[in-house]
């Protein structure tokens, strides 16, 4: 386990969608790490669910942020406890991202595949359920909803 | 915790009618604790990350 890798609170939110650019280049970053032989990639996409009749045309995300990176924080540990991982990187969007635009990107490594799967998903699972984020459904005409995960 | 939803509810009675968790200097709150001065409260509503 990389102690540098664990104490530092990162930074995860970025204003507006996340783009596969920077999806890319951090894949890039990644080769010059050799003991890596599995990546996992979970990307969250906004969808254009149908609500009343009316299509989500994007969803404006806000968050308690002082606890939520906090809860990043706890997440990130407990995976590195939990799960044999070279790395972690989690990016969540902050602000409007339209339907079809992507609002998370979670990145495990690891030597071997299984801990990688496995705390992909795991890290995922616990972003929905235990961190302070709301998300706004915005409709064409501008009315919106509160969405809540399931 | 008990006591301070009570008081939520009576100023604001439509509150009663929202999911919510209460968070206490950051941490969720199950059950009841003491509150301090200079304690923040945060009542959460359902959250939609991701």
């Amino acid at each position: 386990m990389n102690s540098m890798e664990i104490k530092k609170q990162k930074k995860v939110f970025t204003e507006g969608a996340i783009s596969a650019g920077f999806i890319a280049e951090s894949i890039a970053k990644h080769s010059a790490k050799k003991n890596i032989g599995s990546h996992s990639i979970f990307l969250g996409q906004v969808r254009n669910d149908i609500i009343n009749s009316k299509a989500v045309s994007a969803i404006d995300y806000s968050a308690y942020e002082e606890m939520a990176n906090e809860k990043f924080h706890e997440i990130r540990e407990e995976a590195f406890q939990k799960f044999d991982l070279a790395c972690i990187h989690i990016h969540h969007s902050i602000g409007r991202v339209n339907a079809g635009e992507i609002s998370l990107f979670v990145f495990t490594s690891s030597k071997h595949r299984k801990a990688s799967f496995d705390a992909c998903r795991w890290i995922v699972n616990e972003i929905k359920t235990r961190v302070p984020i709301w998300g706004k459904e915005i409709f064409a005409d501008e009315t919106y909803e509160w969405k809540e995960n399931r | 915790m008990d006591s301070l939803k009570e008081k939520i509810f009576s100023m604001h009675p439509e509150m009663k009618r929202h999911k919510f968790l209460i968070a206490s200097n950051k941490s969720i709150i199950k059950g009841n604790i003491p509150v301090n001065d200079g304690d923040e409260i945060a009542f959460l509503p359902p959250f939609a990350g991701g």
